[in-house]
């Protein structure tokens, strides 16, 4: 049951990570061609800006197929776990979300030319920062289809602002303080989420 | 096993259902009979626990269904084929390939763009090779020709032989003199 659900979510991410990655592209290229020679963007500052954003793209097609089509209903008659419909699609997202990560990488390397960049220190960072987001983006996915978008300024936000600030902060080396909030909203997000998880993936399957 | 309501209401606003009372025979056709807004769909949806019961009990249900009709269910920009080896997958067991043979013209053709009736055969056949030991059918031969009625009814009444199944209706048609029990709305 597992395979079929993370081979679902497989094919589902790979229809929606490059529109994800297009939209990061476009970013980078316009945050590297405003600054000017007096006021610089830091090339950490665009980066993050753009994972932001392109993770939310990202998690915003979750569940995308069956949306489209209105077939939550099948998950109910066939008594599927709801806690591993969502852990396939929480592993999927995250290894949608790293890879994301890691293009956009490339690409601020392509447009910013850092000489300070710790490419393996930067990419444990994706990969911590995206494993902190997806479960939350799973959750937010799911709310996103039930036509609840004021839900995402509300919960999605202020879960997922002190995230990408944490992990800002650790790629400029600032270790300390930011690595527990990270790792707290790691635990606490992930708790979280699939505990809430079940009301609302049952609310659309109603 | 059988399914066993006991007082039995949904109440949704204007829209009341029951009680109902009713005990099932372990296997065999039942027809839930009843026009049109009387909640013949509502009971299908509550014996898939898609909708909970205001009121009364439900005891036997509790397990994986197979639901034709009452909403599509395949996955549309999926080919028949993909559709059937992913949900074999995510049930967890293969469909008898006797059924299937039906429908193999229309392995290579994605769901959405088949006709209703031809979705209908594809969902009925799949869900007869599943052997879902609860079967619930609403209006299942209502978007099928003269031809395809008879050879669905045959396979349903066969399935209904080691199977319990539920069936909608609204007027008399194949399964009236071939029900088990009926519950009229």
């Amino acid at each position: 049951m597992m395979l079929a659900l993370l081979k679902k979510d497989f094919r589902n991410a790979c229809a929606s990570i490059g529109p994800a990655i297009m939209l990061g592209i476009p970013m980078l290229l316009i945050i590297e061609f405003t600054q000017s020679s007096t006021s610089t963007v830091s090339w950490r500052s665009a980066f993050w800006l753009t994972y932001f954003f392109g993770s939310t793209a990202l998690y915003f097609r979750s569940f995308g197929l069956e949306n489209r089509f209105k077939n939550f209903h099948f998950y109910t008659a066939f008594k599927i776990s709801r806690l591993k419909i969502f852990l396939s699609q929480a592993i999927i997202q995250f290894l949608a979300a790293f890879l994301m990560g890691c293009f956009y990488l490339l690409m601020t390397v392509f447009f910013f030319s850092p000489t300070d960049l710790d490419a393996r220190h930067f990419v444990e960072l994706i990969a911590l920062t995206s494993l902190t987001l997806a479960p939350i983006g799973t959750v937010l996915g799911l709310m996103l289809q039930l036509e609840r978008e004021f839900l995402f300024s509300i919960v999605y936000l202020p879960l997922a602002t002190p995230v990408i600030l944490a992990s800002f902060s650790l790629s400029l080396g600032l270790e300390g303080s930011w690595l527990y909030v990270l790792l707290s909203f790691l635990v606490g997000g992930a708790f979280l989420s699939a505990a809430i998880f079940e009301f609302f993936f049952d609310d659309l399957s109603a | 096993m059988s399914v066993q309501f006991k007082n039995l209401e949904l109440n949704l606003g204007k829209f009341h259902l029951g009680p109902l009372n009713f005990e099932s025979a372990s296997s065999g056709i039942h027809l839930i009979k009843g026009a049109n807004g009387t909640g013949k769909t509502s009971l299908l949806r509550i014996l898939m626990s898609r909708t909970a019961p205001t009121a009364g009990e439900i005891m036997g249900a509790q397990m994986e269904v197979g639901v034709v009709g009452v909403e599509p269910w395949m996955m549309g920009s999926w080919t028949v084929k993909e559709n059937i080896e992913w949900f074999s997958q995510l049930l967890g067991r293969k469909p008898t390939a006797q059924n299937l043979e039906k429908i193999s013209k229309f392995y290579e053709q994605r769901f959405d763009r088949l006709s209703l009736g031809q979705r209908r055969q594809v969902e009925l056949s799949f869900a007869l090779a599943m052997n879902f030991k609860i079967l619930l059918l609403d209006e299942p031969l209502s978007p099928l020709d003269h031809e395809q009625r008879k050879i669905y009814s045959d396979l349903i009444t066969q399935a209904a032989t080691q199977n319990l199944i539920f069936i909608t209706t609204h007027q008399e048609n194949e399964f009236s003199d071939k029900a088990a029990k009926v519950l009229s709305l």
